[in-house]
C-alpha cells in the first residue's frame, strides 16, 4: 500500500541536507520523481517525507570552463539536450537524452535523478563513466567527490550515505586535447530502456595520437563496468587506426564481452547481450573516430 | 453476382466523424470519467496461485476497516456459468477456484479506492494449491491436471474437403512446418471502468463495452434475472480490439452493488487490464502443404492449437485463411481449443488470421520460393475470387444439416434475393494483389527469396507481401437488429446497439441512413450504448458492424422511409405509388420530377399527420421486416499489404521502411475512417509480427510484462509516416450498398508481410 | 493546501500532498481530457502543458506543479471554439478511439511552438513520446504538419 507522505522544497543544499538529518531513512529527496512515483506506487519505497530538491538554484545548470564541465544534478534531460551546442561532449550526451524516455518525461526528470536511480540500464551513466566523470556529493559532514564508476554499487544502489545528495557531476577536461564521445545501445522501439549499451570517450593530441580512452558498458551487469583493460590497448594508437580492422580492436571487443556479466530477463538473453557487447563497444569506438576527422 | 456502382449522396464521403470535436477537446467521456451519485469504489482481490481452490476466507477484518461498505466473495454469487460473445469466456463469476495467477477471488466496496485497495489486502484467503499445467501440450494429456469440468480440450473444429491422398500424389513438392505464435495483449490505452446502480429489482450498467447487448445477455446469464431488469448503458472504449466486450469484472461489478445495495465503481489499473482481462492465445500450428510445379496448390493439410488459459472456450479461429486459400482441391484443418492455467484467452482482432493464417501464408511463400514463383502471383493463382466455393460449409457445427438440408431449410421468398450460399458473394484478393504490386513497384523492389534489395554495410533491406482474409460477422449467436426514428421535426435517430472503440460506427452507420433516408448527415444522430432503446445486436466484433449492423440499419431507414413516403402520398400526391416518390435533401418529392415545387420536407409531412389524426403516429419507427441474410456464408472481405523492411544483420533490429495496404471492403462508407482502421490494423500487426508478446513466468504462469515499458507497442517513428492505403470496391449484392467488412483483413495480411522475409 | 495555476484559472486546493498532478486535476477539478492509461511516463494520454513544456502529469507531484501556469487540453480550445491543432486532428482525422488524443495535441502544440516549420520525420519522431494504440500514426504525423500551416498562416 502507497505511504502517505508530507512534502517540503528547501531553498538550499543546506537546509536540504538538515531537514533530511532530521528525519532520516524516512524522509526522502525528490528529484524529477519520475523514477521515485513509481517506486512509491509499488511500495518499494514508502516516505513519510519528501523533500523537493528541483528548485534549489545551486543544484541546477549547466556551466564550463577549462577544466571542466559542471553539470548540475538537478538540470533537466529537457535542459540538458538543449545545451548541445556548447561543447562536442555535451552534443553526445544531448543526443544521449534523446534516446531517454519520453519528451513529456525529459521535462520532469534530472541528470541527478536518472544517476541516483541507478539503473544498470541508464543511459547516461556509461557516457559519464567513460568520460571520466565525478559524482559531488554533499551531505552533513560537507562535500566529497566520487568517481563515477565507484558511484554505483549495485542496482538501484550508490555510494550515497548519511543523508548525502547528489549535488552535481564534474567531467574533466584538458585543453590540451581533443575530446569526443559516443553512446551506442540496442533497443527495440523508438522509446525503450537499453537491453545492451556501450559509450566510449576518446582524447588525442595534436599529432592524433590516442592520449586518453574511457570503455563502459551498461545493462551486462549489476553496476556500469569499465573496461579499463580494453582501454589501455588503445593508448598509444593513431586515431586513424581506430576505423580499421585491427588486431587491437577485436582485443577490445573480446575483453569487453569478457568483462561483461549479462543476465537474461524479460528483455533479452545473458547470450544476445554478450554477443552486442561486441557490436556495441566497435561502433563508439568507429563513431568516434568519424568525428575525430570532422 | 455484380452490382452495378452507383452515386450516392452520403456514402464514400469523407464526413468528419461525429464525436470528433468531443475527441480533440477530451470532452468524450470513457467509462474510466464516468461517476454516478454515492458511488462506491470497489476493488478486487487476486489469486496469487496459478490453481488453488479457496479453502477458507475471512473478511471480517477487511469489513471492520472503517469507510468499508461491504466484501463480496463467492459464497455471495448465484453458481450459474455466463458466456461472453464466440466463446471467450465461460464460467462462474466467482465459483472459489482461482485458474491463473491474477483470476478474481473476492470484492471490496469502500468510500474511496484508497481504503478498497487497504481492504483487500486484509482479506485472509486460506488456498488449497491444485496441480497446474502451464503448456497446452501438456494439458491435453489423459494425465494432465483438470482445470475445466468440461475438461481441457474439446473436440476439435474441423474443415474437411476433397480427397488427401490424391492431394499427395499430386503434389509434386510438399512443404511441412511446425511454428509457435507467442500471445499478443490488447495492451488497451484507456482501461476501463464499470458502474452498476440498482433499482430495486432492476440494474443500470455503465462500462465501455463493443457488445452492449452480449453484456445484459451476460448478466442475465449470471444472475438468473429477466432481460428486462436489465439495462446496459455502454460507452465508448479506448483501443479495445475485442477486450472490452462482457468481461467477468463487469459481472463482479454487479454483484457488489447489489450486496452493498449502493451504486459501485470498479476501475481497473493498466496492469490489471493486461493481465487479468484477456489476450491472444498461445498458438501452434503443425501442417503441410503441397503444390504442382506450377504452382498449383493441391494439398493443404494444418492441425493447430490454441491455448484458452482459463476460461476461454474457442477453436473456430480457422475459417478466414481456409477460405482464403480456397482454390486448394484438397484440405483438412483442424483447431483444438485447450485451457491452461495461463491468464484467459480471447478473441483478438484477427483472431485465428494471425496466427493460423501466417502459418499458411508463411508455407506457401516456401512453396512459392521452391517452385521459383513470385509470391504475388503465386497468390493470384491460388487464391479465391467472387463465385467460387467457400470452404468452411464442410464445417457443420453451427449448421442445421448437410449443406443442402441448409438451404432448403430457408424459406424460399428470403432465399431469393440471397446470392448464392456458400460462394463468395464478391471481392477477392486478384484486385488488391494486382492494384498494389504496381503501386508499389513490387517488380523493380521484389529481388527474389532472401536477397535483399538494398545493402548498407550491415543494414540489409527487403520486401515483403501478404494477404488477409476474414468474414463481415456471423449470425451463429443471433440476428442483428436496428431501429431508426423520424422525428416530427424532420431529424431521426439511428438505434443500434454497436460499439464505439474508435472505428467509427457511430458516423458510417449514420452515414446508411442518412443514405437511405435521403436525409442530410447533419440531420441524422445515433444511439449505440443503451439496451433499453436499441434492439438486440452482435455488437461491434467480428468485422460485422458495417455488414450487418448496416444491413439492419439500412433496412430500417427503408422501412421508416417506406411509411414517410405512404403518408406522404396519401397527404399530399393524391395517393400515388409510393415508387413513384423520393427523397432528396430530405423532402419528399416526384422521383420523376426532381426539380419539382411539389416538395414537402420530413417536418411537413409529419406535421400534417399531427394535427390532422391527434398526432398518434407523428413520428415513425422503422425496422427490418425480415431476417438478415446468412452473411457468413458468402460475404468475405479482404486485404493486400506490400511492407519494405531493414533490418541490422549484425544486431537482429528490424525498422519498416516503407508500408502500402489495399484493402477490399466493397463500397467504401467513408474513405478516411477506413483508412484508419487499416493503417491502425496493419500497426497491431506489425507491432505482433516484431516486439509484442507477453512474457510468462515459467513457475507461476504470471506475467512479467503487464507494463508498457516492456510490453512494446509501436510508436509514431516505428512506422513510416508515408504508409498509404488504396482501396478495390467491389461492391457487395447484400452489404448496405454495396459495402462489406473492414476490422480484421488488414491485421492478418500484415503479419506476413512484415515479417515474411525476416522469418522465413 | 496546495495552489495551481490551471487553464488561466488559479485555484486553491485543500488536499493532501501524496496525490499525482494527473488525479487531481482529473479528480479535483473535473478536467477529464486528463487522461490517464498506463500510470508510468510511457503513454503520454495523461500531458499537460506545465510552464509551456510538455510534461507527463501521472509523473509529478500535485506540488510540484505550484507556481507554474499549468494548461490542459479544455485550456486549448472547446468543441464551439477549437484551437487550431484541434481542427488539423479533426481534418485529418489523426485518432481513432481519441484516448490518447488530448496528449497527441498538446505535445503537438508544445513541439510547434518551437518548431514552425518542421519535416514529417522531425513530426514523427516528436510525436513518439505518446502511443496512439489504435494505430493513426501516419494520419497524426499529417495532422501535425496541417496544424503547422495552420498556425504559420495566423502568426
Amino acid at each position: 500500500m502507497r505511504s502517505e507522505f508530507q512534502y517540503r522544497r528547501p531553498a538550499s543544499i543546506d537546509e536540504a541536507v538538515a531537514m533530511k538529518a532530521d528525519l532520516g531513512t524516512t524522509a526522502m529527496y525528490w528529484a524529477g520523481g519520475t523514477d521515485m512515483v513509481l517506486h512509491w506506487m509499488r511500495s518499494i519505497h514508502s516516505p513519510e517525507l519528501c523533500i523537493d530538491i528541483t528548485r534549489i538554484e545551486g543544484l541546477r545548470g549547466i556551466e564550463i570552463d577549462r577544466d571542466s564541465i559542471r553539470i548540475g544534478a538537478m538540470t533537466s534531460l529537457d535542459e540538458l539536450d538543449r545545451s548541445a551546442d556548447r561543447h562536442c561532449l555535451l552534443n553526445t550526451l544531448s543526443d544521449i537524452t534523446k534516446l531517454m524516455c519520453t519528451p513529456q518525461t525529459r521535462t520532469i526528470a534530472t541528470v541527478g535523478g536518472n544517476l541516483c536511480n541507478a539503473s544498470p540500464a541508464a543511459d547516461l551513466s556509461p557516457a559519464f563513466v567513460a568520460m571520466n566523470a565525478d559524482a559531488v556529493l554533499a551531505g552533513p559532514k560537507g562535500r566529497r567527490r566520487v568517481r563515477m564508476e565507484e558511484f554505483f554499487l549495485g542496482v538501484n544502489k550508490t555510494s550515497l550515505s548519511g543523508g548525502e545528495l547528489l549535488e552535481e557531476i564534474r567531467i574533466p577536461l584538458n585543453p590540451d586535447l581533443k575530446v569526443v564521445a559516443s553512446y551506442r545501445r540496442i533497443d527495440r522501439t523508438v522509446v525503450d530502456i537499453a537491453l545492451v549499451n556501450a559509450s566510449s570517450c576518446i582524447s588525442v593530441d595534436s599529432d592524433g595520437v590516442i592520449n586518453g580512452c574511457g570503455i563502459a558498458l551498461g545493462a551486462v551487469a549489476p553496476v556500469i563496468l569499465r573496461v579499463s583493460d580494453a582501454e589501455t590497448l588503445l593508448l598509444g594508437l593513431s586515431v586513424r587506426e581506430l576505423g580499421r580492422d585491427r588486431e587491437e580492436l577485436q582485443k577490445v571487443e573480446e575483453l569487453s564481452a569478457i568483462a561483461a556479466k549479462p543476465i537474461s530477463d524479460v528483455r533479452a538473453s545473458a547470450e544476445y547481450r554478450r554477443q552486442m557487447v561486441k557490436v556495441m563497444v566497435r561502433r563508439t569506438l568507429q563513431d568516434c573516430a568519424i568525428q575525430l576527422k570532422a | 453476382m455484380e452490382v452495378a456502382k452507383r452515386s450516392f449522396d452520403v456514402i464514400g464521403k469523407g464526413v468528419h466523424v461525429k464525436d470528433a470535436r468531443e475527441k480533440v477537446t477530451g470532452s468524450l467521456k470513457y467509462a474510466v470519467d464516468m461517476t454516478v451519485q454515492n458511488m462506491a469504489h470497489g476493488k478486487i482481490l487476486r489469486c496469487p496461485h496459478p490453481h488453488a481452490k479457496i479453502a477458507r476466507i475471512d473478511t471480517r477484518k477487511a469489513e471492520e476497516l472503517p469507510g468499508v461498505l461491504g466484501v463480496l466473495t463467492h459464497e455471495d454469487v448465484p453458481q450459474n456459468d455466463w458466456e461472453s460473445a464466440w466463446f471467450n469466456y465461460r464460467g462462474k463469476v466467482l465459483d472459489g477456484i482461482g485458474r491463473f495467477v491474477g483470476d478474481d477471488v473476492a470484492a471490496v466496496a469502500a468510500v474511496s479506492s484508497d481504503i478498497a485497495e487497504k481492504a483487500v489486502e486484509l482479506i485472509e484467503v486460506e488456498y488449497e494449491p491444485l496441480p497446474h499445467v502451464f503448456d497446452m501440450e501438456l494439458a491435453r494429456r489423459q494425465d494432465a491436471p483438470t482445470i475445466r469440468v468440461e475438461g481441457n480440450e474439446r473436440p476439435p473444429y474441423a474443415v474437411k474437403w476433397g480427397d488427401l491422398q490424391k492431394g499427395e500424389e499430386e503434389a509434386e513438392i510438399i512443404v511441412d512446418c511446425d511454428i509457435s505464435y507467442m500471445s499478443q495483449q490488447y495492451a488497451p490505452l484507456g482501461r476501463n471502468a464499470c458502474i452498476a446502480e440498482w433499482m430495486s429489482d432492476r440494474v443500470t450498467v455503465w462500462t465501455s463495452s463493443q457488445t452492449p447487448s452480449e453484456l445484459r445477455d451476460g448478466i442475465h446469464e449470471a444472475l438468473g434475472i429477466p432481460l428486462s431488469k436489465i439495462r446496459v448503458m455502454a460507452l465508448p472504449c479506448g483501443s479495445s480490439f475485442g477486450q472490452w466486450w462482457s468481461n467477468n469484472f463487469m459481472l463482479i461489478t454487479v454483484l457488489l452493488a447489489k450486496k452493498i445495495r449502493q451504486p459501485a465503481k470498479i476501475e481497473l489499473t493498466n496492469e490489471e487490464c493486461m493481465s487479468t482481462v484477456k489476450r491472444r492465445h498461445l498458438e501452434r500450428t503443425r501442417g503441410r502443404m503441397g503444390c504442382t510445379r506450377d504452382g498449383r496448390i493441391t494439398l493443404a493439410e494444418f492441425d493447430h492449437l490454441i491455448d484458452n488459459g482459463g476460461y476461454g472456450f474457442k477453436d473456430d479461429v480457422g475459417f478466414f485463411c481456409v477460405d482464403m486459400w480456397g482454390k486448394a482441391k484438397n484440405g483438412n484443418y483442424a483447431i483444438h481449443g485447450i485451457n491452461t492455467n495461463l491468464l484467459t484467452a480471447g478473441c483478438m482482432r484477427g483472431v485465428g488470421d494471425c496466427t493460423l493464417g501466417a502459418s499458411v501464408e508463411r508455407v506457401a511463400d516456401r512453396l512459392a520460393e521452391k517452385v521459383g514463383m513470385d509470391p504475388v502471383e503465386f497468390r493470384i493463382l491460388n487464391q479465391i475470387t467472387a463465385g467460387d466455393e467457400l470452404r468452411m460449409q464442410h464445417s457443420r457445427d453451427n449448421m442445421k444439416g448437410n449443406r443442402d438440408a441448409y438451404i432448403e431449410g430457408i424459406p424460399p421468398h428470403l432465399r431469393k434475393d440471397w446470392p448464392e450460399l456458400f460462394c463468395l458473394s464478391s471481392g477477392g484478393t486478384r484486385a488488391i494483389l494486382e492494384r498494389g504490386a504496381s503501386a508499389f513497384r513490387w517488380k523493380d523492389r521484389w529481388k527474389g527469396w532472401a536477397v535483399p534489395h538494398a545493402v548498407d554495410g550491415s543494414l540489409h533491406r527487403g520486401v515483403g507481401v501478404g494477404t488477409g482474409a476474414h468474414v463481415c460477422g456471423v449470425e451463429f449467436e443471433g440476428s442483428s437488429s436496428a431501429v431508426v426514428r423520424i422525428n416530427p421535426d424532420g431529424s431521426a435517430k439511428v438505434h443500434c446497439s454497436v460499439g464505439r472503440q474508435g472505428q467509427g460506427s457511430e458516423t458510417t452507420q449514420s452515414q446508411v441512413a442518412a443514405e437511405e433516408l435521403g436525409l442530410p448527415f447533419e440531420m441524422i444522430e445515433i444511439e449505440t450504448g443503451d439496451t433499453d432503446s436499441c434492439p438486440w445486436n452482435h455488437g461491434s466484433l467480428a468485422s460485422s458492424t458495417m455488414y450487418r449492423t448496416g444491413w439492419a440499419t439500412r433496412a430500417a431507414a427503408n422501412d421508416a422511409r417506406r411509411q414517410l413516403l405512404e403518408i406522404a402520398s396519401r397527404e399530399f400526391f393524391d395517393n400515388a405509388d409510393i415508387d413513384e416518390l423520393d427523397i432528396t435533401d430530405g423532402e419528399v418529392h416526384p422521383r420523376a420530377e426532381p426539380k419539382s415545387n411539389r416538395r414537402y420536407s420530413f417536418r411537413e409531412v409529419l406535421n400534417e399527420l399531427r394535427s390532422e389524426t391527434l398526432g398518434q403516429t407523428s413520428s415513425i419507427t422503422g425496422r427490418p421486416s425480415v431476417p438478415m441474410p446468412p452473411s457468413t456464408t458468402f460475404a468475405r472481405q479482404f486485404g493486400a499489404q506490400f511492407a519494405e523492411v531493414e533490418v541490422d544483420i549484425e544486431t537482429g533490429q528490424v525498422k519498416i521502411i516503407d508500408f502500402l495496404a489495399v484493402q477490399d471492403s466493397g463500397t467504401v462508407v467513408n474513405p478516411q475512417v477506413l483508412k484508419n482502421q487499416v493503417i491502425g490494423g496493419a500497426i497491431c500487426g506489425s507491432g505482433f509480427a516484431l516486439y509484442e508478446h507477453l512474457v510468462f513466468d515459467g513457475e507461476t504462469g504470471a506475467i512479467k510484462n503487464a507494463n508498457l515499458l516492456d510490453y512494446k507497442l509501436l510508436r509514431c517513428a516505428d512506422f513510416p509516416w508515408q504508409a498509404e492505403v488504396l482501396f478495390e470496391e467491389a461492391p457487395d449484392p447484400v452489404g448496405p450498398f454495396g459495402a462489406r467488412g473492414a476490422g480484421e483483413s488488414p491485421i492478418a495480411a500484415t503479419m506476413q508481410s512484415a515479417s515474411g522475409l525476416i522469418f522465413p | 493546501m496546495v495552489n495551481l495555476h490551471v487553464n488561466s484559472r488559479n485555484v486553491d486546493l485543500d488536499i493532501k500532498p501524496h496525490r499525482t498532478l494527473a488525479d487531481v486535476l482529473r479528480t479535483e477539478m473535473g478536467l477529464i481530457g486528463v487522461r490517464v492509461s498506463c500510470s508510468e511516463g510511457e503513454c503520454g494520454s495523461c500531458t499537460v502543458l506545465v510552464d509551456g513544456r510538455p510534461c507527463t502529469s501521472c509523473l509529478m507531484l500535485v506540488n510540484q506543479g505550484e507556481g507554474k501556469s499549468i494548461v490542459t487540453i479544455e485550456g486549448i480550445g472547446t468543441p464551439d471554439d477549437l484551437d487550431p491543432v484541434q481542427e488539423a486532428f479533426i481534418e485529418e482525422q489523426g485518432f481513432q478511439c481519441a484516448f490518447c488524443t488530448p496528449g497527441f495535441i498538446l505535445t503537438a502544440k508544445a513541439f510547434l511552438a518551437e518548431n514552425p516549420n518542421p519535416t514529417h520525420d522531425e513530426v514523427s519522431v516528436a510525436m513518439s513520446g505518446n502511443i496512439c494504440r489504435c494505430g493513426a500514426y501516419p494520419y497524426i504525423v499529417r495532422s501535425v504538419m496541417r496544424a503547422a500551416a495552420k498556425l504559420r498562416e495566423f502568426a
